[in-house]
């Protein structure tokens, strides 16, 4: 693209995340490009638009894909239905840890999710782990599944999500994120669910005093570039690209843990009440949604290769 | 240069007449040409302008009010309203800027309360002797109050630009006073406006009218208390009130009044379609114009001309108050506040300006631009409802322009105004 | 904005024809909203009175809301019914004012077009994918986007051919 791409002879790739300038996912992104001017010589750079300048990730998709942008960071779970092996990282108690969850991106599972980009015009470049998700609420602390029940859960839409809440007996309510702090003012929802960070940043703690460690997903976000601009670079730019997105999941792990910590002390300070959950009734109570989706064959396979690696 | 081709293709379309939404998306579709990106994004922008939730308010809200207007309900809630303040000279320019205020303390959006307190009153007042643009006008910036009462979803959405840091229970805190002094000055040009083009007083009817014409129209009142307490109680969101107010606007007019028949439903939806149509095409067309002004970092070439050229905190205030305000002309509310935050809200750190305060102000700057052209989507909703071109609108909305100019610059300069609230509560 | 078409000379069946299908629209819009009014009713009453959230809402909503939009918008365009400031046409001699308006209505063509040939391109990609929360196809909401566009195209077109013969609507 001529605006963006031709800045006095140098090529310059344009990126969209929907988080904020300071959010890890962000900073590795623009680490990334600061090592492709480096390392070019001025001649490949990356222009960023975060805080969501350029739309919503699910349109970044498309974007992405038609040529508008070259670069987005989108979360798995937007792209479960399109991208069916993104689905097997989404899935409940997939994980067991953090530690577990990149173990298993850096071993192969990772590698393989990547290249199931190619069959709809991207390549996948890396994958960003973005913590593990837990249930915060109004109400109480959720320590079985059984206290989930009655309560209306706000839930980004995506199939998993919808159908996981419901087995656990709450009522997964679809709402868009910018009202989900009034509606746990209103008592319209009682709570909803994300990583610690993002409880933090979207100042839902103040609103939700109860925060359970029910770590029921991790599903991480991705890194794609589009194929034609992916394409229209030299094979040395397209190995360059390729190998320090990889290197950038460490800068982004770095900051992931130093901000987590951060969060995790401003929302203990605030006063946010955090609980143990019994994680062997929340594994049982999401053995049925994993049995289903595990009929697919390639996401049993990485499924199983996941588990492996626990 | 895609700058240059994005701004001259729009006004020379729209200077030969092509409608405000096609001359915003053969624009956005020129410069797109010229940065050789896909015209796929054309569309996917258009798509995208709509697909945001608030907006499903617009034409349910404006369903509502034509048949709250074709029923009865709206006629008898004005007679109420009219034998109540009847002897204040422009009194139901008034009862509209009260019913914003109070509207706005359920709704977050401009939009919404233009779509529900508009499509009430405007008609009504029109009915009553009121000059169209009058009625247009006071109803539209009325409606910015919604912006500044909690809750204003735009306030949580500058929260979440900025971060993160940022309490929103401060925000809500701090738009309460100028929220006020809005509805207040709002209040008082409406009077001036009135008193100089010479619009009547009604005469109390005594008693025994006023009780009766209360009891007519306490379904009415039923309506703004069931989505006001709705709302309040968290049954239903803003969105879904719009819903709850078309059943139960069907449920009186057609049950209880019996005013509505086949025919005037079939006209009421029909044309809240209609005028749907135009208003939800043209803001689809902004966003994909706005697409481009981001894409084309515009937000950030101006803050950099504002930084090379103010030195002290005055001056940059003033200077993003003035930078808001031209971006506000093309840019709707949500957008600017996204693509604006991370670019201004350093710049007034940097001059120690209070980042709640700031919010505020950007807030209502870019409110102000929802009721200029040529991207306005309160303007064009108001003109939708009360049947008047932008035109004929812009010519007397000045003073209503500029009394909330003024509000805006006092809640710019004098920071105490919006920060001693939510000082004052946390203690 | 002005009010809908009142032609000078005597309507033609091509005429006729279109106010047919602009009412045909109007009414494909107005059946979009009654059930948006619909959705987000039944959204309200399954959370609390089955106390179960209903996930196809979502989805449905931005579907209804899209045919809303581009059928009332495509009406708007038969009717004349859309924002519009025509400072400088004002201005101008009637000669150019008509080439003005040739213009104008030219413009019109080419976004419908551009809709509808871009919005059928979109709905076809997404067409094998399935919505999250919704037995409907991705990319259902480009469906009425590319109809509503084709529509536009086709309203203006026949109006700017009504006009360059001088036959009518140059207001
Ligand atoms: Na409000
Ligand atoms: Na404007």
């Amino acid at each position: 693209a001529r605006g963006a791409a031709q800045a006095g002879g140098a090529r310059v790739l344009t990126a969209t995340d929907v988080h904020v300038s300071d959010y890890p996912t962000v900073a590795a992104v623009r680490w990334i490009g600061e090592t492709l001017q480096r390392e070019t010589g001025g001649a490949l750079g990356i222009r960023l638009y975060h805080s969501g300048q350029l739309g919503r990730e699910s349109e970044a998709i498309d974007m992405a894909r038609f040529g508008a942008i070259d670069i987005t960071r989108v979360y798995s779970g937007a792209l479960n239905n399109a991208f069916p092996l993104t689905r097997a990282l989404c899935l409940p108690y997939a994980f067991d840890s953090v530690a577990h969850m990149r173990r298993a991106m850096d071993e192969g599972v990772g590698d393989a999710v990547l290249r199931g980009f190619e069959q709809r015009g991207l390549v996948g470049l890396a994958i960003y782990d973005s913590g593990a998700r837990c249930f915060y609420n109004t109400r109480r602390p959720i320590v079985e599944p059984h206290d989930l029940h009655g309560l209306k859960i706000r839930v980004p839409v995506s199939d998993i999500f919808i159908r996981m809440l419901r087995d656990f007996g709450a009522n997964p309510t679809p709402l868009s994120l910018g009202e989900v702090f009034s509606g746990m003012e209103t008592h319209m929802i009682d709570g909803a669910e994300n990583n610690i960070r993002s409880f933090h940043s979207s100042r839902h703690f103040e609103a939700a005093h109860y925060w359970s460690r029910s770590e029921h997903s991790y599903a991480p976000d991705v890194l794609l570039v589009s194929r034609r601009s992916f394409d229209a670079l030299s094979p040395r730019e397209r190995g360059l690209l390729v190998e320090t997105a990889r290197e950038s999941v460490k800068v982004m792990r770095g900051l992931w843990d130093e901000s987590e910590s951060k969060a995790l002390q401003a929302v203990r300070e605030h006063g946010v009440e955090f609980n143990d959950v019994d994680l062997a009734a929340f594994r049982a109570a999401a053995r049925p949604l994993l049995d289903e989706y595990r009929r697919d064959a390639a996401i049993d396979a990485l499924y199983r290769r996941i588990r492996e690696l626990a | 240069m895609g700058i240059a081709i994005l701004f001259l293709v729009f006004a020379v379309l729209l200077a030969i007449g092509v409608p405000v939404a096609f001359a915003l998306a053969a624009a956005a579709l020129a410069t797109l040409f010229y940065l050789d990106l896909p015209p796929v994004v054309l569309v996917q922008q258009l798509a995208a302008g709509t697909g945001s939730a608030s907006l499903i308010a617009i034409p349910l809200f404006v369903f509502a009010g034509e048949l709250m207007l074709r029923g009865g309900i709206s006629e008898r809630l004005i007679a109420l309203a009219a034998s109540l303040v009847g002897r204040l000279r422009g009194g139901l320019g008034q009862v509209s800027i009260l019913s914003s205020l109070f509207f706005g303390g359920v709704s977050g959006s401009a939009i919404a309360d233009v779509s529900a307190v508009g499509g009430t009153m405007i008609p009504q007042m029109v009915k009553r002797g009121y000059d169209r643009d009058f009625a247009v006008n006071v109803s539209i910036t009325a409606a910015l109050v919604a912006l500044l009462v909690p809750p204003s979803h735009n306030l949580i959405l500058y929260s979440a630009a900025a971060g993160g840091g940022l309490s929103i229970a401060d925000l809500f805190a701090a738009g309460i006073v100028p929220a006020l002094l809005m509805t207040v000055v709002l209040m008082l040009t409406g009077y001036l406006v009135a008193r100089r083009r010479g619009y009547g007083v009604e005469p109390f009817p005594g008693m025994r009218a006023l009780l009766l014409r209360l009891v007519s129209a306490l379904p009415g009142l039923g309506l703004v208390a069931l989505i006001f307490v709705g709302i309040r109680a968290g049954i239903f969101t803003a969105v879904e009130s719009a819903a709850i107010a078309v059943v139960y606007a069907l449920a009186v007019t057609g049950l209880l009044y019996r005013q509505l028949r086949g025919a005037e439903f079939i006209a009421a939806v029909t044309h809240a379609a209609r005028t749907s149509g135009a208003i939800l095409f043209v803001i689809a067309a902004a966003a994909a114009f706005g697409w481009l002004l981001a894409y084309l970092q515009v937000p950030a070439a101006t803050v950099q001309a504002l930084q090379s050229v103010a030195d002290d905190k005055a001056a940059v205030l003033l200077l993003i108050v003035v930078s808001l305000l031209l971006l506000g002309t093309f840019m709707d509310l949500a957008p600017l506040i996204l693509i604006c935050t991370p670019i201004f809200l350093p710049v007034a750190k940097a001059y120690g300006i209070d980042p709640i305060h700031f919010g505020l102000v950007l807030v209502l700057a870019g409110g102000l631009g929802l009721v200029t052209p040529p991207v306005g989507s309160v303007l064009f909703i108001g003109a939708a409802i009360g049947k008047i071109g932008i035109g004929q609108a812009l010519r007397t909305i000045w003073p209503f322009w500029l009394a909330g100019l003024a509000v805006l610059l006092v809640v710019a300069f004098f920071p105490q105004l919006s920060l001693w609230l939510p000082a004052l509560l946390k203690s | 904005m002005s009010d809908a078409t009142t032609p000078t000379a005597p309507a033609s069946s091509l005429q006729g024809a279109m106010d047919r299908l602009s009412r045909i629209v109007v009414g494909l819009a107005a059946a979009a909203l009654l059930g948006l009014v619909l959705v987000q009713g039944w959204q309200v009453i399954a959370r609390y009175v089955l106390n179960d959230s209903p996930s196809w809402t979502e989805p449905v909503t931005v579907l209804l809301l899209s045919t809303t939009m581009s059928l009332g918008a495509a009406a708007g365009v038969h009717e004349r019914r859309h924002f519009s400031f025509a400072l400088l046409a004002e201005a101008l001699s009637p000669g150019l004012r008509h080439a003005m308006h040739l213009l104008a209505q030219l413009a019109v063509v080419l976004i419908g077009a551009v809709l509808a040939w871009w919005g059928t391109v979109l709905f076809a990609d997404g067409l094998g994918i399935r919505a999250a929360g919704a037995a409907l196809p991705q990319s259902a909401n480009y469906l009425p986007m590319a109809v509503g566009g084709a529509l536009m195209a086709l309203f203006a077109a026949v109006q700017l051919a009504g006009e360059f013969r001088g036959d009518g609507g140059a207001h």
